[in-house]
């Protein structure tokens, strides 16, 4: 009787794959990117579907000339993963030359120039969006305003022309309306009351941030993420806004409005949570939750940009390697 | 005093891994009745070697020494299984399949051998000859490690606490669940022997949260027999918690410190088998020529429990159980295992479980994929190793960094592995990284050895200098035996090496000393 020895041990397994982890992301991006087609309308649905598709088929050109096996990362849902996320933080109008040139960065600099997935230093779709915040200013600035939502055809028109219809107007985000009512020497309490915040769809990004939390409960669910992340980013910007809101809360926002205001629920947890480019140890991952936090909060309050958190991410992308490092776990018998 | 106390645990490495040994009351064991020809091996464990004390072609009986542990080995004195014929001997190993062994052909009439009766009045004996006698009747801890448990009993000053390991957490693994619901007097007899040599002041025996019969039948027989020193607890059940250190800092709320042993903290751990067995060779005379297997997995139909003698062949007990299309064989537990190579290699006193499955696996690893740094990994670790910053480290050649990062502390337990979603590997890698380390420490130590001994040569007697080359021997035996063996381990045995006592010399040298016991 010959016997089959190619087993080693461990000879079970938690059945738990990458593919697995990816499509439990995407999916759990659901409630948060219906809410946003909600309020912003379409442009939202295809700015989505244009980047996943975008990133999904640069993945396979790179994996072509990098001369690899097209299986399994072309199944491992984490190029469509990119662009997704990528669209999630885009304004719902964004033509569509802008978006390739997005996935491209996510894709084949920040992931496949680092030697795919798992070795890659930045989060690709951060990545891709800062290269578009830097170089296009003008262009990722520009939110519709809310009641232009329900027209397809200007969406579309925008989509490929870069334009707007004459009639479209130009509105903000509550993050970009505090930012210029605070340089305008106006208060946050005025902001609130003259109406400027509600226009700027405060009430919806409330809305928009719950359905993120609801996508996030059910990764932690699923044990897809880990507590530690999530907790360390709402904590290090909850803790520096409220230091500065109980120093002035005339010019600073309270902790809550940075909390639910942009799209900060989405980096808490899908963005943040990227496992490749995040620390390893329960610990380190709270340390590098706590640096985005805080550095968001610095980035909103003092940088030219209404919202850090991209920023915020590249730059604890690279303290990963040091925090990994002052982290480690105590070796058995290290601890008296 | 009621029920036995849970020990919470204050730690959160680990797994839940579903163990289903609660249910049902086991039945009673099975015998496998011996074979016609039972293979010995000469090397049981990675630390141990035996040498043959037969010939060719000798008769031999039930229970009689054939062979005797080498020197400088932790190997222990290997007994005849059943009575018959020395048909053949293996000294070497020519190919992977076929190992250093006896080969005994069996008379069928279990002939009983002169050595094997029972000590009267063992609590009148002195500890140094009850140890002695443990030495003889090859009793090694029966948990995996198979180290000599005389050497273990070795009564250092300040041990405070015999812990009884009935911690059974890898899944498949029932044998000591059985011996803890069928023998457990065995147990708490042995237990009390070991005290007795040990001199310590109590005993805990330690027994699995879920495996409630177990618990029930030890808490009922401890209290009759009513030793204050002795107190049954119960533990979480969480994977492995069956691990020496794993339990002793379950049970103690603190580590044995980094590079010392159990010993430190003034406990010694045995396993529950290990009792039973110390409990049947000094009361009843039966040196340790079987052991309890279970026997399981999914080309079997029964999972049952059997008493196997050492030596008996996989097919053997195929055959007895009638299990069919059996494709893989692995011998010991789901986590941990190894997967035989063939049928025909035996069961050895390690041998606490053979599954017998039909090819298919358990649940196999997804494909391979680099590593996505998810550090789940990281929290499972019971030995307190981040494996994803480890497996990075062995991507060079510097394994400097890798030893640093806890390659040597690593335990084998497949934690790791497990939860890994991109399928890696990481256990064998670092059972490979090990084994690099350990290399490269011993051609260091041999240059260094061969450095001093050049300087030192004129000053040296030829004696002294033969004795440290046997030492740096024996080192290097242990190196490349153990190198695929726990940090803990290799401490222990190499500490034991360099500090051996008269004592412990005694116990590996010769046999012919034996007859000299200090009664
Ligand atoms: S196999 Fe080694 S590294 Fe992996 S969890 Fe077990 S002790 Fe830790
Ligand atoms: S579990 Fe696997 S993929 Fe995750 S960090 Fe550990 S080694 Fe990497």
């Amino acid at each position: 009787m010959s016997l089959l020895s190619n087993s080693r041990a461990p000879h079970q397994h938690s059945q738990r794959n990458v593919a697995q982890m990816m499509r439990d992301v995407l999916l759990a991006t659901f409630p948060v990117s219906t809410i946003l087609c909600w309020t912003y309308g379409w442009g939202v649905l295809l700015n989505i579907l244009f980047a996943a598709s975008c990133c999904w088929l640069l993945e396979a050109a790179a994996l072509k000339i990098r001369g690899r096996r097209l299986q399994p990362w072309l199944t491992d849902g984490s190029a469509p993963l990119t662009g997704v996320l990528l669209a999630l933080a885009l304004p719902p109008l964004t033509p569509w030359w802008l978006i390739a040139i997005a996935s491209l960065f996510a894709i084949v600099f920040a992931k496949h120039l680092y030697g795919g997935l798992g070795y890659n230093l930045f989060n690709p779709a951060m990545a891709g969006y800062a290269v578009l915040l830097i170089s296009f200013p003008a262009y990722m600035a520009w939110w519709p305003e809310l009641s232009a939502r329900s027209n397809i055809n200007d969406t579309l028109h925008y989509f490929l022309y870069g334009t707007a219809a004459a009639d479209a107007l130009s509105g903000a985000t509550p993050l970009d309306a505090i930012q210029t009512g605070l340089k305008q020497m106006q208060t946050l309490p005025e902001l609130l009351a003259n109406g400027t915040l509600e226009t700027a769809g405060n009430a919806q990004w409330v809305w928009i941030n719950l359905a993120a939390i609801a996508g996030g409960l059910f990764l932690l669910m699923r044990r897809t993420i880990t507590w530690q992340i999530p907790a360390g980013v709402i904590l290090g910007l909850a803790l520096s806004a409220s230091i500065a809101w109980i120093g002035d809360a005339a010019v600073n926002p309270s902790p809550w409005l940075q909390l639910v205001s942009g799209g900060t629920m989405i980096g808490v947890f899908f963005i943040a949570t990227d496992p490749v480019s995040s620390a390893s140890s329960p610990q380190g991952k709270l340390i590098y939750g706590a640096g985005i936090g805080a550095l968001t909060y610095v980035i909103r309050t003092w940088g030219a940009y209404p919202d850090g958190f991209a920023f915020a991410v590249l730059l604890m992308n690279l303290a990963v390697p040091l925090i990994d490092r002052y982290t480690r776990p105590k070796l058995y018998g290290q601890v008296q | 005093m009621s029920g036995p106390q849970l020990i919470h645990a204050q730690n959160d490495w680990g797994l839940k891994l579903p163990s289903g040994k609660g249910e049902n009351p086991l039945p009673a064991a099975t015998e496998i009745s011996a074979p016609e020809e039972l293979t010995v091996l000469l090397k049981q464990s990675p630390g141990g070697l035996s040498k043959p004390m037969v010939q060719i072609g000798q008769k031999v009986f039930k229970g009689q020494k054939i062979a005797a542990p080498a020197k400088n080995t932790f190997g222990s004195f290997l007994h005849a299984p059943v009575s018959g014929t020395v048909t053949s001997i293996i000294e070497v190993n020519d190919s992977e399949h076929i190992k250093r062994a006896i080969i005994l052909a069996n008379d069928g009439l279990d002939t009983v051998h002169d050595d094997c009766t029972p000590i009267s009045n063992p609590f009148q004996r002195s500890p140094q000859f009850i140890r002695q006698r443990i030495a003889e009747g090859g009793i090694v801890g029966l948990g995996g490690a198979l180290f000599p448990t005389a050497i273990k009993l070795n009564p250092a000053p300040g041990i405070k606490t015999l812990l009884i390991n009935g911690v059974e957490c890898e899944p498949y693994i029932n044998c000591d669940n059985q011996l803890l619901q069928q023998y457990p007097e065995r147990v708490l007899s042995g237990t009390q022997l070991m005290l007795h040599v040990l001199g310590a002041e109590e005993a805990v025996i330690a027994i699995e949260q879920d495996m409630v019969h177990a618990l029930v039948s030890m808490q009922a027989a401890t209290d009759t027999l009513n030793d204050p020193r002795i107190r049954v607890v119960s533990v979480p059940d969480v994977y492995p918690a069956g691990g020496e250190r794993q339990l002793i800092e379950i049970i103690t709320g603190s580590q044995v410190p980094h590079g010392g042993l159990p010993a430190d903290l003034g406990v010694i751990c045995q396993n529950v088998g290990t009792a039973a067995a110390v409990d049947q060779w000094i009361n009843a005379g039966e040196p340790l020529i079987s052991r309890m297997v279970t026997v399981c997995g999914n080309a079997t139909t029964a999972s049952e429990n059997c008493v196997v003698r050492i030596g008996t062949p996989i097919a053997a007990i195929i055959s007895t159980l009638q299990a069919k299309d059996v494709s893989r064989v692995i011998i010991g537990g789901s986590m941990m295992g190894v997967t035989a190579h063939s049928v025909t290699e035996p069961i050895s006193k390690a041998s606490n479980c053979i599954i017998l499955s039909n090819g298919e696996h358990f649940s196999p690893a997804p494909e391979e994929m680099p590593c996505i740094r998810c550090g789940d990994c990281v929290p499972v670790c019971p030995a307190g190793i981040n494996p994803q910053l480890l497996l990075e480290s062995m991507s060079t050649t510097n394994t400097r960094q890798s030893e640093a990062l806890g390659a040597l502390d690593c335990i084998d337990c497949g934690c790791c592995d497990y939860v890994c979603p991109s399928g890696i590997d990481l256990t064998a890698r670092f059972k490979i990284a090990k084994q690099t380390i350990w290399e490269q420490h011993l051609l260091a130590m041999r240059a260094e050895r061969s450095q001093q001994r050049f300087a030192d040569h004129e000053r040296r007697s030829l004696t002294a200098s033969n004795k440290e080359r046997a030492t740096l021997d024996a080192q290097t035996a242990a190196f490349h035996d153990l190198h695929t063996n726990s940090k803990g381990a290799l401490d222990d045995m190499l500490k034991r090496l360099n500090s051996s006592t008269p004592d412990d010399a005694a116990l590996k040298d010769t046999p012919r000393k034996n007859d000299k016991a200090d009664d």
